[in-house]
């Protein structure tokens, strides 16, 4: 995505959100290349995004993501995003996912929480092949990023 | 008396050829005036355009010096049409602009959203959001407020005006970070006053401005509007966008005057005086 920033005004990329949990805000970008040409979109890039923070920059860490949301008590302390904790609501002990952000705040995530993201997941991948962010995934900046952000409205403040 | 009638007859024949030859010397002739020529002197015309027979040159600073289009359309809409080429305040005036535009410095915008990015590969992280740059706000507002001075002010009292307005907000900059402890805006705003005279006022003005008195709060309300028309650009605030620190030659422009016609200048406004 980096090369087709700078590359050519018809062929640039397009970012599209989709809320997967709307209580703790996380959300799915992914990132579009369409070719002009041919008339076709192709996936780049998928990233998980909880309340304006980057959790994931790449495939490869996103799909890490959903398998321990998959696993959920059956993962252990292996787990690279979420750890399994155990609390107390109600005098009755309740498992959930853990993930603390980089602005101190801790989210925990139930279990039909964990399958509705997976699910909805699944329905955002549907009708695109992966070849293409299989093959040609590129090394991204944090100047692409911005630079992809701002040109897709995305730093608006509506778009929080 | 054969004589008689020979001398009578000559005399008769004399008054009879006359009479028929020499008629028309009786009659006057028509006095033939001799026609003058009338030399028609052109008036000259007195509203001669200023600037068409005399061009005056006056010491300016060249247009090329400044980079931008703003700090080139402040410098003719104020300085080259009122003539206000007196010294010390036509150097200070030039030398804020010409500072301005090469330390140039962002501020977060007020309808942005940050998101935080997060580069695995690297282990970089940053915020991004939107700015804006201080040079543009602070340009729009002399711009702005010059309109609303300039017939309720005398000129030495608009030109305190003015600086002020363009030092008011340097503490904004945060290379001027890097010559003092504790930034202040009268701190930051006397190193460029050494040369000028009334260098108290315009500190007093900053400070009236600051604390927001009535005579001077519309400047702070014209620098917030300024921010509703402003570019604003993609930032992000990791290590590799911080510019460079401010050197001490950075805030003396090394740039030099020269004898120019004004009609050099596009002066847009209409309030260009005749200097005749």
């Amino acid at each position: 995505m980096d090369d087709l920033i700078f590359k050519d005004e018809l062929n640039r990329p397009e970012l599209t959100v989709v809320p997967l949990n709307n209580k703790h805000e996380i959300s799915l970008l992914r990132a579009f290349e369409i070719d002009t040409k041919t008339q076709k979109k192709y996936m780049r890039n998928v990233v998980f995004m909880i309340q304006n923070e980057f959790i994931t920059d790449n495939m490869a860490d996103s799909v890490l993501l959903k398998e321990e949301l998959i696993l959920f008590e059956k993962g252990d302390e292996q787990n690279t995003f979420f750890q399994l904790k155990s609390r107390k609501i109600k005098e009755s002990h309740i498992l959930s996912l853990s993930l603390t952000l980089d602005s101190g705040k801790t989210i925990y995530i139930s279990k039909s929480q964990a399958r509705a993201i997976v699910s909805l997941w699944n329905m955002a991948m549907m009708g695109y092949s992966f070849a293409r962010i299989l093959e040609f995934e590129t090394q991204q900046t944090i100047q692409s990023w911005t630079q992809a952000l701002y040109e897709n409205y995305l730093l608006e403040l509506e778009n929080k | 008396m054969i004589e008689l009638y020979f001398v009578l007859l000559v005399l008769a024949l004399i008054i009879v050829i006359k009479l028929t030859f020499f008629r028309h010397k009786i009659v006057p002739e028509p006095e033939i005036v001799e026609e003058k020529e009338v030399i028609v002197i052109p008036k000259r015309e007195h509203n001669i355009k200023v600037g068409s027979y005399c061009k005056v040159r006056y010491s300016y600073y060249l247009p090329s010096n400044f980079k931008s289009y703003q700090a080139k359309e402040l410098y003719t809409n104020i300085i080259v049409a009122n003539l206000w080429i007196k010294e010390p305040f036509h150097t200070v005036f030039t030398s804020i602009l010409k500072f301005l535009e090469e330390n140039n410095d962002c501020i977060k915008s007020e309808s942005t959203s940050t998101i935080k990015i997060k580069i695995a590969k690297t282990n970089e992280s940053a915020n991004a959001y939107k700015v804006y740059s201080i040079r543009e706000l602070i340009f729009t507002t002399v711009a702005d407020v010059y309109k609303q001075i300039k017939d309720e002010y005398s000129a030495e009292d608009a030109q305190i005006i003015l600086l002020a307005i363009l030092l008011f907000n340097i503490d904004l900059l945060r290379s001027m970070s890097s010559l003092f402890d504790d930034i202040d805006s009268i701190n930051c705003a006397d190193i460029f006053l050494d040369k000028f005279d009334n260098s108290k006022k315009v500190l007093y003005v900053i400070k009236q401005i600051r604390q927001g008195t009535k005579q001077f709060n519309f400047i702070n309300i014209i620098f917030q509007n300024s921010k509703k028309f402003a570019t604003e650009f993609p930032y992000e605030d990791s290590q590799t966008s911080q510019k460079n620190l401010l050197t001490l030659s950075n805030y003396v422009p090394n740039i030099k005057k020269n004898l120019i016609n004004s009609d050099e200048f596009y002066v847009t406004s209409s309030v260009q005086k005749v200097f005749f």
